[in-house]
């Protein structure tokens, strides 16, 4: 008898399948005409030319697949690699977007050339992981009818191209756009964005001059003939795969954002390396112990310490709201091949809330896997200063988060609080030591505390 | 910007009709996401434009090759050209 299944709620704009967990497992519930997808993809040489690129999510038809069909009514069901830390684009840095979007050219072309196409065109078809970008929709394959365009193409530059072109462009994160519309921004609203400079831009031209030209020449049209034409514009195949070549080339050459002053905070950072070794040994020593299952690097810079947590736990996630900082996050972390952090581009005072359909399509932040160990370096004095959270409001939401902590402490003589309170009023009462080690032991029990510095000081603590 | 100037816009338009019409038609493209007109025509489009400097190069070739101005090439050769036609755009 199978309880406790979950639909999940982001999965049910296909007719032709949906997505349930239970008992950990991911399965995907198949109609017949999804059937007859899968077993065309799935027998197809393209399947294991995407598995050996590793482009594609593991999925196999699960040994209990009948029964699982029998309980469902469905033709079939198939089962996904679980992912272990769900991820969204808009809490993806530059280079995880960019990666999306050249995942899902690589696999159109794939696909174009084994006579296949992808329904859809969506970065939400993709996920970070095992340290990399993969696609998760294997229901979105289907059948290619020779002489169709890409149906998803413009879903595809609306959720990827342009969000990645006006952030490399322009200066302007995808993220915020994402967050405001899953729909990515339309052809209309992102051609007002660009003036004829932008035209000598790669990929502006014809992406964006040209298309929103056709668009509103179409929209002044009053012939309804004009839109069935259209839907029924031939193209040869070949010709569709250069112009998808042509936008991965265009994607390729997009640069990502500009350093920032935190950039090159692990170089410039208020104190002495000897003194980052020692925080370094605290916090080994403490997760060393243990086995976490999840932990947050809250402010993680270049990943220092999420990498050497990611030794010792299941995952991490390593969270920064600064872009530049993020990319050498991902570099670093690519380069050393690390499966087990995700980084994520988060402002943790403005964390990202459920959106979508019902407000349960993309879950909170909080809404999902909650970590057992948080790390919060040297970011309490941005929460409580430049974002004005009262400290005993800031630890008790900790609390709530995770069981464990570990915290920084950075008190009044350091010189980044100087240069924080400089421009501001002194209205922060509760900035002390001492009534930060209250708000803690209001929350926690402090089990281990060090001083790094004259103004640094590190607490460990777990919840009593 | 482009209200500014109504000879682009012309020429844009007569591009779009001719697009539209000089294609032959097949089944009609369904997809449970709406696809958006301007992104099947822009294929049209550069499909077109990648289809016409193709047939024009092969033109070119076998004239050149008649004249003993060229060397018959390989139809790869061709093809490759005509995806980096498609590239610059």
């Amino acid at each position: 008898m199978i309880d406790d299944v979950k639909t999940d709620p982001g999965s049910y704009r296909d007719p032709n399948g949906y997505i349930v967990h239970f008992e950990g497992r991911v399965l995907r519930i198949l109609s017949q005409n999804g059937f007859n997808n899968w077993k065309a993809f799935s027998t197809s040489p393209l399947i294991s030319q995407l598995h050996e690129k590793e482009l594609l999510i593991p999925t196999v038809e699960p040994s209990d697949s009948t029964s699982l069909a029998q309980h469902f009514n469905a033709a079939s069901v198939l089962e996904h690699l679980p992912i272990p830390t769900l991820n969204y684009p808009y809490e993806w840095p530059f280079s995880l977007l960019k990666e999306a979007a050249l995942v899902h050219l690589e696999i159109i072309i794939n696909s174009l050339n084994s006579g296949f196409t992808l329904q859809d065109g969506t970065p939400f078809n993709t996920q970070w992981v095992n340290g990399k970008v993969v696609f998760i929709d294997v229901g979105s394959f289907e059948k290619h009818i020779d002489g169709q365009p890409w149906l998803a193409l413009g879903q595809f530059c609306e959720t990827m191209l342009y969000p990645l072109m006006l952030w490399s462009y322009k200066d302007f994160p995808a993220p915020i756009l994402l967050r405001g519309s899953l729909n990515g921004i339309e052809i209309s609203q992102c051609a007002n964005l660009f003036n004829f400079k932008d035209w000598l831009r790669r990929g502006v031209f014809w992406h964006i001059f040209v298309r929103s030209l056709l668009e509103r020449q179409i929209k002044k049209s009053s012939y309804d003939s004009v839109h069935r034409k259209a839907s029924n514009l031939q193209v040869k195949s070949k010709n569709v795969i250069g112009i998808i070549q042509g936008i991965q080339g265009v994607v390729n050459s997009l640069k990502g954002p500009k350093l920032s002053q935190w950039a090159n905070y692990a170089n410039e950072r208020c104190y002495s390396q000897k003194e980052f070794l020692e925080k370094k040994v605290f916090i080994e020593n403490i997760v060393s112990k243990k086995s976490y299952n999840t932990i947050w690097d809250i402010g993680t810079n270049n990943a220092e310490m999420a990498i050497m947590a990611s030794n010792y736990s299941e995952q991490v996630v390593a969270m920064d709201s600064d872009a530049s900082v993020m990319e050498m996050a991902v570099k670093r972390i690519k380069k050393l091949s690390i499966k087990n952090i995700t980084p994520q581009l988060i402002n943790f005072s403005d964390p990202s809330p459920s959106l979508g359909w019902r407000l349960t399509e993309r879950p909170s932040l909080f809404d999902r896997k909650r970590p057992d160990l948080i790390f919060a370096l040297a970011i309490i004095h941005h929460l409580r200063i430049s974002d004005n959270i009262p400290l005993s409001n800031i630890i008790s939401w900790f609390a709530c988060l995770a069981p464990s902590l570990i915290i920084e402490f950075v008190d009044r003589k350091d010189p980044m609080v100087k240069q924080l309170i400089s421009l501001k009023k002194d209205i922060y009462i509760d900035y002390t030591e001492d009534l930060f080690r209250k708000c803690l032991g209001d929350n926690y029990s402090i089990v281990e505390e060090y001083r790094i510095s004259e103004s640094r000081l590190l607490f460990f603590c777990e919840s009593p | 910007m482009a209200n500014k100037n109504p000879r682009l816009l012309n020429a844009i338009k007569i591009l779009v009709l001719t697009v539209i019409f000089i294609f032959d038609f097949v089944q009609p493209a369904f997809a449970y996401i709406d696809p958006s007109i301007g992104a099947l025509l822009i294929q049209g489009l550069l499909g077109g434009i990648a289809g016409v400097v193709l047939f024009w190069r092969r033109i070119r070739e076998r004239i050149a090759i008649f004249l003993g101005l060229s060397q018959n090439k390989e139809e790869s050769d061709v093809n490759e050209d005509s995806n980096n036609e498609a590239e610059d755009s």
